[in-house]
């Protein structure tokens, strides 16, 4: 075969890469520099608005006048803020009365009123501020709850909010509030998403149970 | 045409080219573009995921596909096929299209300036010092849990390579620069696969041209600058059969052989090779022990000086980590270099104290290779479900991968103490892999049996040091 000649350099070709590669570095560099966004901005805070409570283990529902419902329902394209107020943030009786809800209902195939789960509950407080990773399956949602930092290492806090409506009120550090755009119809659950290395997540046993089916439903 | 070392394994190491369908598919005009296109076509999805996606990283394609499928297959890639991940690497490919103005066709054409890469700086230091910083990206920063950060990773490493092909000749960006070059090029030295010419006396007889290394016009010569005609080992090799092509001769072979035999076999490693051996397997052997006994301390330390902060941007940490890097680093070297300094005092050798260093840093990468390997069964163990669930995430909103697909899969395979017992397992595959090069390499640097024995002894104790710190370091997690 013939020795290949020398590749020809083509100038236009030069510039035309040298100018391209300077807009692509120019471009990225303003989007390092925060100049440029590429994640479009947070729907705007005008639509419903929810609360939600994790506990151990599940969630509660309240709409903007506090009353606890069973979905949160909305029409499709609605922006929808959710106030998350995490049961540990709350009084200890609260707490505990939230956590019955998980005994009265029986979860990971044990009967309702089985004392293990009490048991268990018990154990995983003894883990202290643990912190639940809030999920909406088929949206962009995961929000992870601000527990640990209002706490500092105790369990509850003296003084602490006995219910939902007094931590929005008192406006307790340790709600955490997120808006999305409801952009798919039908039914999607809320749930504790993060299983951690072990499958517990961070927030215990309870945690694979930890879903509420069909808490969104988009019309 | 077959060394003596090759014809124990007969059929096994025949040129695969001897089969026709590989043939054809290698003499292909667009065989690495066929190759390269499935994995642009991924790392843009990846990319486009990690940079605009969720931030959850078990939820983020981009940062699941990249630290977890792609690490994974890099590593398992280098025990069978060397440095094959550059051959379908698109980073270094958008360099070479832009240079080539081609996307596979034997152009005569050039947009790049073709410039001669700096004689200074033809060498792994800083290929070495830049696989520092990825390391230290990952420790310090976190950056396989960051889907923006591995985007920007991505970004910038593309633009480095298609900034370098535009200005410099062939593939200056892959040989000296890419952060990975001396990672993948000396652990490719271990794979069970090489190309290489099949006679010397061919190369030297028949052949004016070099082809090889110079193209012709039908193919390009090799974009790493090598000369095939006396390559003697994978660490620059990444398999794109230009050389294969343009070769008149027909006298370039791809073969498997027995793994390893790069470390003992290919020509007296350079200093800076030598430094990158030493630095990549103290990176996976010395380091994890100085972080585990050190870093705690010495960020407590720095936490009193440096303004605290919440990670990843944890200044302390930060520079913490990074001083731990460099201090491993020369700490690897270090022993090594005296490890080497002492092989020859016992072998009673007048001179090779630097050859041994060389031979003792090259001959231990299988120790460091199966320490990665290990980490990564550990590491795949745990996550793989992930790879199922961003999978689904991406399914839901692609390419943006935003949404939330449900909970993330935790499903182990193995329990803690039995992945342990898989790398002990590895672990010890590393250290024999490594007591026959450095038995190899002992032998062929002193040749006498008595003080290739003596030279053998410290460099093997050394071995078997860094194998038991591995075993410590992976046992960490059950204590």
């Amino acid at each position: 075969m013939a020795p290949a000649p020398p590749a020809r350099r083509i100038p236009v070709a030069s510039v035309a890469a040298l100018v391209f590669l300077t807009a692509a570095t120019g471009f990225v560099l303003l989007v390092f520099a925060g100049r440029i966004p590429l994640v479009s901005e947070e729907a705007s805070a005008d639509g419903p608005v929810f609360y939600l409570v994790p506990y151990h283990y599940g969630f509660a529902i309240y709409d903007r006048q506090f009353l606890e419902i069973e979905r949160i329902e909305v029409e499709e394209g609605t922006a929808v803020t959710v106030h998350v107020v995490p049961a540990l943030a709350l009084a200890r009786e609260t707490f505990l009365a939230y956590a019955e809800r998980t005994l009265r209902a029986g979860i990971g195939g044990r009967p309702p009123g089985d004392p293990h789960i009490r048991h268990r509950i018990e154990e995983d407080l003894k883990l202290g501020d643990v912190e639940h990773i809030i999920g909406i399956t088929a949206h962009p949602v995961h929000v992870t709850t601000n527990v640990a930092e209002v706490l500092g290492g105790r369990f509850f806090r003296e003084g602490a909010p006995r219910t939902v409506r007094e931590a929005v009120e008192r406006k307790n550090p340790a709600i955490k509030t997120f808006t999305f755009t409801a952009k798919r119809v039908g039914e999607f659950d809320v749930l504790c998403v993060d299983s951690g290395i072990g499958g517990e997540g961070t927030c215990g046993w309870g945690h694979q149970w930890m879903v509420a089916k069909k808490a969104l439903a988009v019309r | 045409m077959a060394p003596a070392a090759r014809k124990g394994l007969g059929r096994l190491t025949r040129d695969v080219r001897e089969f026709l369908l590989v043939r054809r598919i290698v003499n292909l005009r667009g065989f690495q573009f066929l190759v390269v296109l499935p994995t642009t076509a991924v790392v843009t999805v990846v990319t486009i995921s990690a940079a605009v996606g969720i931030l959850h990283p078990s939820f983020n394609f981009g940062t699941v596909f990249t630290w977890v499928v792609w690490w994974g297959a890099l590593l398992a890639s280098f025990v069978v096929f060397g440095r094959a991940w550059c051959l379908v690497c698109p980073v270094g490919a958008v360099g070479e299209w832009i240079q080539r103005l081609s996307l596979w066709w034997r152009s005569p054409y050039t947009a790049g300036l073709q410039l001669r890469w700096p004689r200074r700086l033809r060498n792994l230091w800083l290929a070495t010092a830049l696989f520092m910083v990825f390391v230290w990206l990952d420790n310090g920063y976190g950056m396989s849990n960051s889907p923006r950060l591995t985007a920007g990773l991505i970004v910038v490493l593309t633009l480095a390579s298609a900034w370098i092909g535009l200005f410099f000749e062939r593939r200056a960006f892959c040989q000296y620069l890419c952060p990975l070059t001396a990672f993948i090029g000396l652990h490719s030295l271990f794979s069970m696969f090489e190309l290489r010419r099949q006679d010397a006396g061919t190369c030297r007889a028949r052949c004016a041209g070099k082809d090889c290394f110079r193209g012709n016009t039908q193919a390009y010569g090799c974009p790493m600058g090598e000369f095939p005609a006396v390559m003697d080992s994978n660490l620059h090799c990444i398999l794109c059969t230009e050389c294969v092509k343009s070769c008149a001769h027909n006298n370039l072979a791809l073969r498997f052989r027995p793994p390893g035999r790069d470390l003992w076999t290919s020509r007296r490693p350079r200093l800076d090779e030598a430094v990158a051996a030493a630095v990549v397997v103290g990176m996976a052997t010395i380091l994890p022990v100085l972080t585990l006994a050190l870093l705690p301390g010495l960020r407590a330390i720095l936490a009193g000086v440096l303004p605290a902060g919440s990670p990843p941007n944890d200044a302390p940490r930060l520079v913490a980590v990074g001083l731990l890097f460099v201090l491993g680093a020369l700490v690897s070297v270090g022993v090594m270099y005296a490890f080497g300094r002492g092989a020859r005092w016992a072998a009673g050798a007048a001179t090779g104290g630097r050859a041994l260093f060389a031979g003792c840093a090259q001959a231990l990468i299988p120790v460091g290779l199966f320490k990665f390997l290990a980490d990564l069964l550990d590491h795949g163990l745990r996550t793989w479900g992930a790879v199922f669930d961003v999978t689904r995430a991406l399914l839901l909103d692609f390419p943006w991968n935003r949404a939330v697909p449900g909970r993330v899969t935790v499903i182990h395979l193995l329990t803690p103490a039995q992945v342990y017992l898989v790398q002990i397992g590895l672990v010890f595959c590393g250290l024999l892999f490594s007591l026959y090069a450095v038995h190899r390499v002992s032998r062929d640097l002193l040749g006498g049996r008595e003080a290739a024995f003596a030279a053998f002894l410290p460099m093997a104790g050394l071995a078997f040091l860094l194998t038991l710190l591995n075993l410590w370091s992976l046992a960490v997690g059950l204590l």
